[in-house]
């Protein structure tokens, strides 16, 4: 056989060779008709201590920024506690370096962006699960006159075990949102 | 009377997902809409 990850087919893979598998799908949710929101429940667990979610499709009914809470609601401090910023600048160049902040809200409210074309958030949640601060980064900012990018904390010691993706304005249809896993066996 | 909202609902564990009507204590928990950011979109 050849040495990973470049295989032959009809090999048998070890699980030694499994094991390195960077990104395990954990689950995929086809949303729904004129939504309000979209909750993924159960998707967070000690399999992983941190994630890739990607929610790029869709449409939505009106422009606008998504908004990220943790869940359930059964954890203390789920819907407090964020702080983000956003740096954007404009694609015709008028105007760069633009920064907008959260502290102390009830969610990440600029950790993505919504229109009729599509929904477009992708972002990596660390430690969600782990009983200390969670974190946001790598999340693109992709509105139609101006790009940037999100990063932020939520500053609680919550355990969670999903999310919840709200549309600042209007709701969501269709498209898929997937949630993957850092693998973290050595 | 307002219009009903929805939500998606996917359990992981299952992998079931719905959409249904929210809850009075769904609506409720919605977060309020940020302000826009500064800047023509």
């Amino acid at each position: 056989m050849a040495t990973p990850p470049d295989f032959s087919a009809g090999s048998v893979l070890t699980a030694a060779q499994l094991d390195q598998i960077g990104l395990w799908r954990i689950s995929t949710t086809t949303v729904g008709t004129a939504v309000s929101s979209v909750t993924v429940s159960n998707c967070f667990s000690a399999d992983f201590d941190n994630y890739r979610v990607v929610y790029m499709g869709g449409s939505a009914s009106a422009s606008g920024n998504l908004a990220f809470q943790f869940g359930p609601s059964s954890v203390s401090g789920y819907n407090a506690n964020y702080y983000q910023i956003v740096h954007y600048s404009f694609y015709n160049g008028t105007s760069s370096n633009n920064v907008a902040g959260s502290s102390n809200a009830a969610t990440w409210p600029y950790i993505g962006y919504h229109d009729s074309d599509s929904v477009r958030f992708s972002a990596d949640i660390f430690n969600p699960n782990l009983a200390e601060w969670a974190s946001i980064a790598n999340a693109p900012y992709l509105a139609p006159a101006s790009g940037g990018f999100c990063v932020g904390v939520q500053q609680n010691n919550g355990q969670y075990t999903g999310f919840t993706l709200t549309p600042g304005s209007g709701t969501f249809t269709g498209g898929t949102i997937t949630v993957y896993g850092y693998n973290k066996n050595s | 009377m307002s219009d009903p909202l929805y939500g998606t609902f996917h359990d992981a564990a299952t992998g079931e997902t719905i959409t249904r009507e929210l809850t009075p204590e769904e609506i409720a928990a919605l977060p309020e809409p940020p302000e826009p950011l500064a800047g023509p979109e």
